[in-house]
């Protein structure tokens, strides 16, 4: 769902096997190297030269655009996003310049 | 501006146009459940199972071409063995003996080189190649290598380019278009002509895996790839410009389609034969033309130095090295009818295949170069390649004579 | 002497352009590259209907950007060239990422149609596209294809024949932006249709003042040149 808010406040989230507690506040942007897989969030803003800033607006990912982390690769290895429908692979460093607003999770998986 | 460049408003906003459309006109029909390109998804770019997966698909993919091609290659070859000889017997009775082995064995030779040893690889080559591309299974290849890419200032699409590279450097530096910068693909190319094409892997296991074994064979891929990402590494320090990282759609699992392979296959082929043709044919003849004028006993005295003081290789090795450029698959040949191959030891051995593995891409290649670069920059890369072979080749002389007496 | 058409196809990677362009033009076709650069170039003939119709397949791209040769080339082609028809292929499975270069097509104000293609892969995710509606919202013919079964091909040819010959009208949306962006393009729309004419000829004066504002490079660099 686009637009979707966040509940506010801060919550936190212990999550089973291994993955770490999140804290998710309204108002802090994280990047999208962060995120665990499967995790959503709304991109608030990226940092880096314009060309980059570009291509990334041209690939759909603009402030207020909904993504999910499908898959994130071995070592600090490239991120697979969900982005308005559809698959992206972001590298690391590129990956870690997107910042966005964590959704918290209702489902699992 | 309002926070955000003007640029990305206008993104934003076409993006928001193109939303509303796209929310209007569609209707989800059946809740998605994992499908069987999901599923092959997850498995193929797994943390663990992915990488098995590419290695098998590499191996597969090269078991079939050097199975198929040497199949088609030796089938074809007695063939046009036969025809070959025809026609110089046909053109001995008119023509004087000098003109009838220029034409026959340079041109004629040229070209029934290209059909009997370069088609029959390239051929399938080509077609696994369209199979992985339609299928949608390279961008999860990149995928996987982005990584180890970036070691070398590149990213994940370089390795397709890089693999390609084992095959025929050919295809290999036409490929580095994927790339999207200009700086990117020269750095691949570059680094694209370090590693060992088909015919220089029959050099270094026909010589060195046959005769010294096969684990110092092995040693000298592992070595080429240390090579591949140190050079990487200065080319990207030493040219100008950012790294550009990773972004790439990874498209949906698609069943290829034989006729677009197909099609595919058939106009890559043609591509290939305009560029390497012209250039083999050329360049066999020329090697006929020096054989015969006598010209090429000054080279080879000329070469000695280098060859025999440097590389320390009998002196008649230098044939085969610098006329492999024009001829790559007769380096073998060339140098097995020159010297006993059992006269030479194992260190010579190994570092014939060192210069053979690094120095000048064939001519074909220079030619691809030449095409996508430029000529200047062609011959910067060749000047490279044959400076470095020839200082690694001398070095590992050096090294492994103390390491390896004879 | 058979009628003459020149189209052109665009649209982004991995929607099956190539698929389409194969099964249009099948071995009737040269691969080559754009003149000095190194683009690869695809261009077929077919006959239809009694036209003798000129297909060039443009590079998968996804913005009409300058960031790459790729784009460039596109672009020029569309604006100097000036093909009679543009096919833009876009992948129904990815509906909304596909509509944003067909919008840049039309701000281009290129004449085009729409090959909503791999409608079977769409229908795997659960996802059904109202092509009615959706040539409604665009205001040009939207022609549904299965490319690697051929299906719709056919349709589609007829359709290109029919906008040719002036038996279907295109009335392509006209795309404005929120207010801020609109006060500005038009700004510098005036001056571009005062100043620059000759530029006018080629490419929509809203079109280069909209690139202005994007910061494009290449417009940039022709507007110095003039």
């Amino acid at each position: 769902m686009f637009g979707s808010k966040s509940q506010g406040g801060i919550n936190m989230q212990f999550r089973h096997r291994g993955q770490k507690p999140k804290i998710e506040n309204e108002n802090e942007a994280v990047s999208i190297t962060s995120l665990n897989e499967g995790e959503r969030g709304i991109v608030s803003h990226a940092v880096g030269g314009f060309g980059l800033l570009r291509r990334l607006a041209e690939m759909g990912l603009t402030p207020g655009t909904e993504v999910k982390v499908l898959r994130k690769g071995l070592f600090s290895g490239p991120v697979e996003i969900e982005v308005r429908g559809v698959a992206l692979a972001l590298g690391h460093g590129v990956a870690s310049k997107v910042f966005v607003k964590p959704l918290k999770d209702a489902s699992h998986g | 501006m309002h926070g955000e460049s003007s640029p990305v408003i206008i993104a934003s906003e076409r993006y928001s146009l193109a939303s509303k459309i796209a929310k209007d006109v569609t209707v989800i029909e059946v809740p998605p459940r994992i499908s069987m390109e999901q599923k092959l998804d997850a498995v193929t770019t797994h943390k663990i199972f992915g990488y098995l997966v590419l290695a098998g698909v590499l191996a597969s993919m090269f078991a079939l071409i050097f199975a198929g091609g040497s199949l088609i290659s030796a089938s074809l070859e007695s063939l046009l063995l036969n025809f070959s000889l025809w026609v110089e017997q046909l053109l001995s009775l008119f023509l004087p003996q000098v003109v009838v082995n220029i034409f026959s064995k340079g041109v004629l030779g040229g070209i029934i080189a290209g059909i009997t040893i370069a088609l029959p690889y390239i051929v399938p080559f080509y077609i696994l190649l369209a199979l992985l591309e339609d299928s949608g299974y390279l961008p999860r290849a990149a995928f996987l290598m982005d990584n180890l890419m970036h070691k070398m200032g590149l990213h994940g699409k370089a390795f397709i380019p890089l693999m390609l590279g084992y095959g025929c450097n050919v295809p290999a530096c036409i490929g580095c278009r994927i790339m999207e910068t200009e700086r990117e693909r020269f750095i691949a190319a570059f680094v694209v002509t370090l590693i060992p094409c088909a015919a220089r892997t029959v050099v270094i296991l026909g010589l060195v895996g046959r005769y010294v074994g096969l684990q110092a064979a092995l040693a000298l891929y592992a070595f080429d790839l240390i090579l591949v990402f140190t050079m990487g590494r200065i080319a990207f320090k030493a040219l100008p410009g950012e790294p550009v990282g990773l972004i790439m759609e990874m498209p949906l699992y698609k069943k290829p389609s034989i006729k677009n392979i197909a099609l595919k296959t058939w106009s890559r082929t043609r591509d290939f034969v305009y560029i390497a043709f012209p250039i083999i044919v050329a360049g066999s003849t020329l090697l006929v033309a020096l054989e015969m004028s006598g010209f090429m006993d000054y080279i080879v005295w000329g070469s000695s130095p280098l060859i025999a003081g440097w590389l320390g290789l009998p002196v008649e090795a230098g044939i085969p090295l610098i006329f492999g450029v024009l001829r790559k698959e007769l380096t073998l040949i060339l140098l097995s009818e020159l010297v006993p191959i059992q006269s030479l030891t194992a260190v010579q051995m190994i570092v014939f295949s060192i210069v053979t593995m690094i120095y000048i891409p064939c001519v074909a290649t220079i030619a691809a170069l030449n095409r996508e670069f430029g000529w200047k920059k062609a011959l910067a890369v060749t000047l490279i390649d044959v400076s470095l072979a020839l200082l690694i080749g001398g070095l590992a002389y050096r090294i492994l004579s103390l390491a390896m007496p004879t | 002497m058979a009628k003459q058409l020149r189209i052109a196809l665009a649209g982004n990677a991995n929607v099956g352009k190539s698929v389409i362009f194969n099964q249009l033009t099948g071995l009737n076709q040269i691969v080559g590259n754009w003149p000095g650069k190194t683009v690869e170039r695809a261009e077929g003939t077919l006959h239809f209907k009694g036209y003798k119709i000129r297909i060039i397949d443009l590079p998968g791209i996804y913005s009409l950007s300058t960031f790459s040769m790729e784009e460039i080339v596109s672009r020029d082609y569309i604006a100097v060239e000036k093909p009679d028809i543009i096919v833009n292929v876009i992948d129904a499975s990815a509906l909304e990422r596909n509509l944003y270069f067909t919008i840049q097509l039309l701000e281009l104000e290129a004449p085009i149609i729409v090959d909503l293609n791999q409608i079977d892969l769409a229908a795997k995710k659960g996802i059904r596209i109202d092509a009615e509606k959706l040539s409604k919202a665009l205001g040009v013919p939207v022609i549904p294809t299965v490319a690697i079964t051929g299906s719709g091909i056919a349709e589609l040819l007829s359709t290109v024949i029919a906008v040719a010959q002036g038996e279907k009208k295109l009335e392509p949306l006209k795309v404005s932006y929120g207010r801020e962006i609109e006060e500005r393009v038009r700004a510098i729309e005036k001056i571009v249709n005062a100043k620059l004419p000759q530029i006018c000829k080629v490419y929509p004066a809203r079109w280069v003042a909209i690139k202005l504002l994007e910061r494009d490079a290449d417009v940039a660099g022709k507007l110095k040149q003039l």
